[in-house]
């Protein structure tokens, strides 16, 4: 972050949606319509257009981005890839071993375990997509308020936000779940509010540094007000490091679910989770272990999916790398 | 040294108090009245009534914040709602197998996340530095409670090596503290491939090259120490991660931790056991903090330097 180029070229938010609008059309072999925005010759000029370019040059992040995608159409089609339902109880099949007419075994109960990953999946995707998407905002708007405000507000919220890094993350959510009772919405709430100091400190990092900068003393000088200031010309240029926050943040968050409802505090058993199923397998591990290994393998899966891709973004977006050929 | 300690010491009480605050006050608006929760179902109101009084149960947050607060100091977390012990008590029994399994586990993800990390930074690039890095996301990647579910069923139920869960002794200890350990072994991993690479880089290192010293002399001397200091800074912000995942490991392999005991106070809805789990906790990671930065002092002169400085 010493790097102080500014990020965001003249033409304002609008125009870098209309440039990552036409990278996207080029990736996908598609050439821009006639009359979109003009016909200058299309070059990765804007940093997110950069950045998507960088990102798609990078094999292994392009891998892992198919992979998220793959996994995101096995959970939203479930109920027509599987044969099986989720819930169907056949105690015939208990603690079947896995096989041709059941990939990943059954469960105590005899539902097919893969059809409950599939299943499992789509809380896992919410829980891990959502949540760290309102904990980067929430602590984006904390950051740079504590960082242009300054005084007593921005002393608050940075005390605040020492106080809940000195403490266990999953003991706060903990207590957060125990306040507010279980389910899908409250464990997003819990995440969202236990995750935002890193989102935070890096807001507040950088906008204590653009204070400084050229562009921010002339908007001020011109008369716009504070708010304004920081909302179109501080949070803008913060938001690549955000976003590349947010690329870690989703598999931190996804793993967070598992763990709260492994403890038996996140889903409740009509519903189903994958840490509540590797919670339900775990008494099957001498005669049935598949019960709980392959819902946690298909955790692994996916986060490790997620944090390639986390990784390959914050390089792409990273504007040092971006100097590099 | 023990003046450093003190201020840092007494400069951390704020963020306590501030994380105690915010947690009674969290568990006090709760659902759920505790005084009915302790009685059996259909007690008399007039006994529920008497005990709430005793409990103080009707006074406001702000006269019951310091109450307990004055009682903390004293040694005095109440009594456990749902066994009626002492907290404290409960807290001291379980805090010395959470240490043991914390410093076991630190020692796993170092002694691996170390030298893996300098593996990798030593052939930037190569292969072995691309199989630590994936090997790392990895680690990152898991969940804490599918590596010790995966440790149990390979090591005790497969090979029948050791035993299942429980803890009565040091071979008790071994999957437990294998399981935090690797899980924290990534991130030590990669922090010390960084560090060891951009310490590479300094001048110093081109100096005792040209000096003639071999590889391994220029590694040991000069790179390793003025690495350390970084990445000790850092792991100070993983005691509390640690102990975020102390609280599955010991779940799983039921070791009576403090950890397990918050689950426990959790699903019994014991506020004090809670509040006394979560207090714990919190010095806990203040205390982590206090001995990284006491060992990077002793690892880098020039910030015990500072200190004089600075005190």
């Amino acid at each position: 972050m010493t790097d102080e180029t500014p990020i965001l070229p003249a033409e304002g938010v609008r125009g870098v949606q209309l440039r990552v609008a036409k990278v996207f059309l080029r990736l996908l072999a598609v050439n821009p319509p006639v009359g979109f925005q003009g016909a200058k010759p299309l070059g990765p000029s804007g940093p997110y257009a950069r950045a998507l370019a960088a990102l798609a040059r990078d094999r292994v992040a392009t891998a892992a981005a198919l992979a998220v995608a793959a996994v995101c159409l096995g959970a939203l089609c479930a109920p027509w890839i599987s044969p099986y339902d989720p819930n169907a109880v056949d105690l015939a099949l208990r603690n079947l071993a896995p096989g041709w007419s059941h990939w990943c075994g059954a469960d105590a109960l005899g539902r097919d375990v893969l059809t409950r990953i599939l299943y499992g999946l789509r809380v896992s995707l919410i829980a891990g997509i959502l949540p760290s998407l309102g904990a980067m905002i929430l602590g984006a708007l904390l950051g740079v308020a504590a960082g242009y405000l300054e005084g007593a507000a921005g002393f608050c919220i940075m005390r605040l936000c020492d106080a809940a890094m000195a403490f266990p993350s999953l003991l706060l959510a903990m207590g957060l779940m125990y306040a507010l009772g279980s389910g899908l919405s409250n464990i997003c709430l819990a995440i969202v509010l236990t995750c935002w100091t890193a989102a935070a400190r890096v807001a507040r990092a950088r906008t204590l540094s653009l204070k400084q900068r050229d562009f921010v003393l002339a908007a001020k000088a011109m008369g716009l007000p504070a708010r304004a200031v920081a909302l179109r010309h501080i949070l803008p240029n913060c938001l690549p490091a955000l976003v590349a926050l947010w690329g870690v943040g989703i598999p931190e968050a996804i793993l967070f679910e598992a763990g709260l409802s492994f403890l038996g505090l996140g889903a409740q058993p009509p519903d189903t989770s994958l840490g509540l199923m590797a919670a339900e397998g775990k008494r099957y591990l001498f005669s049935a272990p598949w019960i709980s290994i392959a819902p946690g393998a298909a955790i692994l899966g996916l986060t490790l999916a997620f944090n390639f891709l986390g990784d390959g973004l914050s390089e792409a977006l990273d504007p040092k790398s971006a100097e590099r050929p | 040294m023990t003046r450093f300690i003190l201020t840092r010491l007494l400069g951390s009480l704020p963020v306590l108090l501030c994380v105690t605050a915010l947690l009674f006050a969290l568990l006090q608006v709760a659902p759920g009245d505790p005084a009915t929760l302790m009685m059996k179902e259909h007690a008399d109101p007039e006994v529920v009534m008497r005990l709430r009084a005793g409990m103080h149960l009707a006074d406001p947050l702000w006269k019951r914040y310091p109450r307990f607060v004055w009682a903390a100091l004293h040694g005095d977390l109440g009594q456990s709602y749902k066994l009626g012990r002492p907290v404290a008590g409960m807290i001291l029994e379980a805090l010395p197998n959470t240490v043991a399994l914390a410093l076991c586990a630190l020692l796993v993800s170092w002694l691996l996340g170390a030298a893996a990390g300098t593996l990798a930074a030593l052939k930037p690039g190569a292969f072995i530095d691309r199989l630590v890095m994936g090997l790392s996301l990895t680690a990152v990647s898991t969940p804490v409670f599918w590596s010790a579910l995966l440790l149990q069923w390979f090591f005790a139920v497969k090979l029948g090596l050791l035993p299942v869960s429980g803890f009565f002794g040091f071979k008790y200890l071994i999957l437990p503290s294998l399981t935090l350990g690797l899980a924290s072994a990534g991130t030590v991993a990669r922090l010390a491939r960084a560090s060891l690479r951009e310490a590479m880089d300094a001048d110093y290192i081109r100096t005792a090259r040209a000096k003639g010293l071999t590889e391994l002399a220029v590694l040991t001397r000069h790179a390793l120490k003025n690495a350390l200091p970084p990445v000790l800074t850092v792991m100070a912000l993983q005691a509390a991660s640690l102990l975020s995942g102390a609280v599955i490991t010991e779940t799983v392999f039921a070791v009576p931790g403090v950890g397990r005991l918050s689950v426990e106070a959790i699903m019994a809805r014991d506020m004090p056991l809670l509040q006394g789990a979560a207090l714990t906790a919190a010095v806990m990671v203040i205390l982590g903090n206090l001995a990284a930065d006491v060992l990077v002092a002793i690892a880098d002169p020039r910030v015990r330097k500072d200190w004089g400085k600075l005190l």
